[in-house]
Formats: structure tokens, C-alpha cells, sequence
């Protein structure tokens, strides 16, 4: 790989047909007048960090240069004898039980294939992450290390590889017989020794149920391949029906969250279970928001090749429709553990 | 009848939206994120348009925001297409069917981590000069060719050993 191949395969994903763009500026310039709200959520995860600091102060001792324990732990965690071939999306494993001084925020990812953690310090912008495949899966090719493998410590008895890099780097081993597991490390000290930490306190024996604060229909022709717990976001994929992804959101920030869509006023033009939605679409993709209570319900459904964008508006509108809140949002102990209605 | 400063922002944004969105699109090579990331920078530049209208080069200005966006967004993960399913998207599949070895780079590319992709972009396909990159990054000449050179290496690596070993298929 040379710079003049790099330059082609960027100019190759340059080429890349563009679609149709929503981008609306007077719609942006009208965000941006917008007096910058505090987001319930961000308060919600402020109170949440303030806690798991409070727990932090009251479990360890002020951390030196060796990373102390976010949380009590026992010294080994319980083995995995068998991994299986396939993960359950509403069901997750990771828990760390270790992180270094100052990750106190995690997101968990699950999906068929596997389960990602990645938790990160927002003071220094270090990052680490736990991926865990499946059983004879191929695991993830992430990038981070320099490609030149060495022997690494052992995991709990499981012999592990290193993979440097230049201000961090990966550390693979097998989480069970046959079943890869990679922590990788990003602009941290001591990146191995955090690694290694990180790995061998894993808890990863008992699968613990996704909780959300909804409930959905399945959509049509779909089939759940993922959630992701922190921000209550549930996927759905697969052969049949008009969309060919769908996701759905509930959340506090408006339209204006930037992990939603940036810089686009909420502007509803119809109205869903008697709430005011907007929806938009753009081509590949129908957005579906609506707003109830000064919270955001987010339905995300990608077009399938070969169905119009109406057939997908009419599926979106349909499974926006069919989400009923559960619980409290900024409280996760009243969410449901079963939020897929019709599932099979 | 708009303010002349937002006159003058909104020219500015119709005329670099496109640019931007497609310099969106090769960092992240997901185009509704890329939406996202030109939005994220525009509002940005909007937000705090009395600077950045002093700006000497001020393509150069929202550039290096966007870029800054990309790299502070990481962690978005409703902007993140689900990576963790057995069934890539339809569309992951519209461009050079013709070649495993391109979406084996692409999917590559896509796994450095983000700082090695930006400085790969910025060199190779905005064709800025390592001290353009640098300052675009906020780091060290020093720091650019070594991540240049790392971000190489792991892509060669991902590469098939048939078209590692050629290394002239395009």
C-alpha cells in the first residue's frame, strides 16, 4: 500500500454516487439563533457521573500513576466455558469491572455477531474498548496497533497476543474456547498494563437482558440486529419489507442532538398518535420525529433498493405508530426488558 | 431581509456545503453521517461566524471544523451505521463489485482509528502538505508522517496477499 493506491481508493470513495441532501440552511442559521439548551440527557448523564464519582471517592484511594478501580471487584471473574455462535441483540455480557482512573461513561453496542463496550475519559480523550465475537466468528479488524504481534500476558489463563501502537494499541486473546475478544486502547500510558487490566476483570459469564424505554412493533420483513443501551436505540434489519434498516430513538434533546441530526429545527407537518411529527426523506432514508411531553420519539428507516420512498414513508409512519413509551427515560430501572412487540 | 453577516454566511454555506459533504462523506464513507458532519461543522461556523469570517482562508476554516467535528463524534453512536450485524446494507454494495481487495480497503479504512483516517484524507485526498495537515490537526509535523506511516502499514496489511503482493491493481 503506497501513497499513489491510498490516493485511488480515495478518489474511488469520492466517486461514490451522492444522494439527494437534505441540507437546508435557513433551517440551520434558525438552529444556530437558538439559545444552547442543557440537555436532559447530558444533565442526566452529568448526575450519573456524579454519582460514579461519588462511588469512586468513597471505594478508592486517590489513584497515583496506577489506574485505581472504578468499581469493587472480585479478583477473577467466572470463566466462559462456551461461547455461542451467535449473539443475542437484546442481550448483553460485557461488564467491565475495571476502567482507569476517569472513565466513568460507557456505551454498550450489541449485535448477532458480537458485543462492543467502549468507555472513554473525557478530560484526556483516551478511549477503551471491549469487543466480544462470537464463537468461530472472525473477529474485528480494528486499526490501533502496528501490525506486528507479539506474545502477551496471560488472560485468566488464556494466552493473549499484544499489538502495539503508537499511543495505545490491542490486545487479543479468546474469551472462550474459539471465541475472539480484542481490548483496544487509544492515547493512554501504560496502554499494555491497562489493557491486560481491562481483560482479565471482564465479566462476560452471565447475559443480562437490554432494557429500553419503549416498546415496538417488529417492523415488516425485519428481525432485531442490534441495540445499544445508554443512548435506547433498537435496530432492526433484514430481507423482507420496504426499508431494509429501521431504527428507533427515544430521546431529549430534540432534533438539535447532535447524535440525532444536527442543525435541523424540528418542524412538525403532520402529527402521529397525536403528537406533532415531522418527517422527512431524502432519498435513502425517512425520518420519522415525533414529540410528546418535551421528549423525542426517533424512527429511522432506510430505503430498500427498488421500493419508493413512499412505500418506506408508509412503513415508517406505521412503526413510528406503534412505539408506546415505557417508564421514565432519564431513569433506566422503569424501562422494559422486552421491548420488541411481534417478534418471532 | 437577512442581516449582511447571515447573507454573507448563507453564500458562504450554499457554495461549501457540497465540498464539505463530500470530504464528510471519504472520512466517514456513510453519507447520512456525512449530513450530519457538515451540518455539525456549518452550525458551528454559524455559532461563532464574527471569528470565523476574519479568517484568512475560510474554506480552510470550515475544513479544519469539520474535520474536528469527525473527530470529536466518534462517539455518537446514533450516527453510526450498526457494525455488528451479519448483513451489510443494500448500498454497501452499489460501488466496485467488481473487487474484493477495494471494500476489503474500504472496510480497512473505515477501521483506523479516526485521527489516522483524517490524516490520510487530508493528505491524499484534500492533497495538503504535512505542515497544512498538521496545523488542520492541531498536532506535530512529526505527528503526521507517523501516523501517515502507521495508517499505511495497517491498510497494506488489510489488504488480500495477492493484491499485497502486486500492489498495482488500481
Amino acid at each position: 500500500m503506497d501513497e499513489s493506491r491510498t490516493r485511488a481508493l480515495l478518489a474511488a470513495i469520492s466517486a461514490d454516487p451522492e444522494p439527494p441532501t437534505s441540507f437546508d440552511v435557513d433551517r440551520l442559521m434558525a438552529e444556530g439563533r437558538r439559545p444552547r439548551r442543557r440537555a436532559g440527557w447530558a444533565l442526566a448523564a452529568a448526575a450519573a457521573v456524579a454519582a460514579v464519582m461519588v462511588v469512586v471517592v468513597a471505594l478508592v484511594r486517590p489513584a497515583g500513576e496506577t489506574p485505581e478501580p472504578v468499581v469493587s471487584v472480585p479478583a477473577v471473574p467466572s470463566p466462559v466455558t462456551v461461547a455461542p455462535t451467535g449473539f443475542d441483540p437484546l442481550r448483553t455480557r460485557i461488564v467491565p469491572r475495571w476502567l482507569p482512573d476517569g472513565f466513568v461513561r460507557g456505551r454498550h453496542a450489541v449485535g448477532t455477531a458480537g458485543e462492543t463496550y467502549v468507555a472513554w475519559s473525557e478530560k484526556t480523550g483516551s478511549e477503551v474498548s471491549v469487543t466480544i465475537s462470537a464463537r468461530d466468528a472472525t473477529p474485528p479488524q480494528l486499526g490501533g496497533g502496528n501490525g506486528k504481534p507479539v506474545p502477551g500476558p496471560d488472560i485468566n489463563g488464556t494466552s493473549s497476543t499484544w499489538e502495539p501502537g503508537e499511543d495505545g494499541g490491542l490486545l487479543h486473546w479468546n474469551w472462550a474456547p474459539g471465541a475472539p475478544a480484542v481490548v483496544r486502547v487509544l492515547l493512554i500510558e501504560k496502554a499494555l498494563e491497562v489493557a491486560t487490566r481491562v481483560a482479565s476483570t471482564l465479566e462476560l459469564a452471565v447475559e443480562h437482558p437490554v432494557a429500553l424505554p419503549f416498546t415496538v412493533s417488529t417492523p415488516t420483513g425485519l428481525t432485531v440486529v442490534s441495540s445499544q443501551l445508554e443512548t435506547g436505540t433498537l435496530s432492526f434489519n433484514g430481507e423482507g419489507g420496504p426499508a431494509h434498516a429501521v431504527s428507533v430513538r427515544r430521546f431529549t434533546d430534540g432534533p438539535s442532538d447532535p447524535d440525532f441530526t444536527v442543525g435541523r429545527a424540528f418542524a412538525p407537518d403532520t402529527a402521529v398518535n397525536g403528537n406533532p411529527t415531522s418527517v422527512d426523506a431524502d432519498g435513502l432514508r425517512v425520518l420519522v420525529i415525533q414529540e410528546s411531553g418535551g421528549e423525542y420519539l426517533g424512527t429511522n428507516c432506510q430505503v430498500r433498493k427498488g421500493h419508493s420512498i413512499d412505500e418506506v414513508r408508509e412503513e415508517c409512519l406505521r412503526v413510528a405508530a406503534s412505539v408506546q413509551l415505557v417508564g421514565t427515560l432519564a431513569d433506566p430501572s422503569t424501562w422494559t426488558t422486552s421491548p420488541v412487540r411481534g417478534a418471532k | 431581509m437577512l442581516d449582511p453577516w447571515d447573507e454573507q454566511y448563507r453564500e458562504f454555506a450554499q457554495e461549501h456545503q457540497p465540498r464539505l459533504r463530500r470530504l464528510a462523506y471519504v472520512l466517514s464513507q456513510d453519507w447520512h453521517r456525512a449530513d450530519d458532519l457538515v451540518q455539525g461543522a456549518l452550525l458551528q461556523l454559524y455559532r461563532h461566524w464574527d471569528r470565523a469570517r476574519e479568517a484568512r482562508d475560510l474554506g480552510a476554516y470550515a475544513r479544519t471544523v469539520l474535520v474536528r467535528v469527525f473527530l470529536n463524534e466518534r462517539r455518537t453512536f446514533w450516527a453510526r451505521r450498526v457494525v455488528l450485524v451479519d448483513q451489510p446494507p443494500d448500498d454497501a454494495f452499489t460501488v466496485d463489485p467488481d473487487t474484493a481487495g477495494s471494500l476489503t480497503l474500504r472496510s480497512a479504512l473505515a477501521g483506523l482509528p479516526p485521527r489516522q483516517r483524517a490524516v490520510l484524507v487530508l493528505r491524499f485526498w484534500s492533497d495538503l502538505s504535512v505542515e497544512q495537515t498538521a496545523e488542520t490537526l492541531n498536532c506535530s509535523a512529526g505527528t503526521v508522517k507517523s501516523q501517515t506511516s502507521k495508517a499505511l502499514a495497517s491498510l497494506r496489511r488489510a489488504l488480500p496477499a495477492d493484491h499485497s503482493a502486486t500492489g498495482s491493481r488500481s
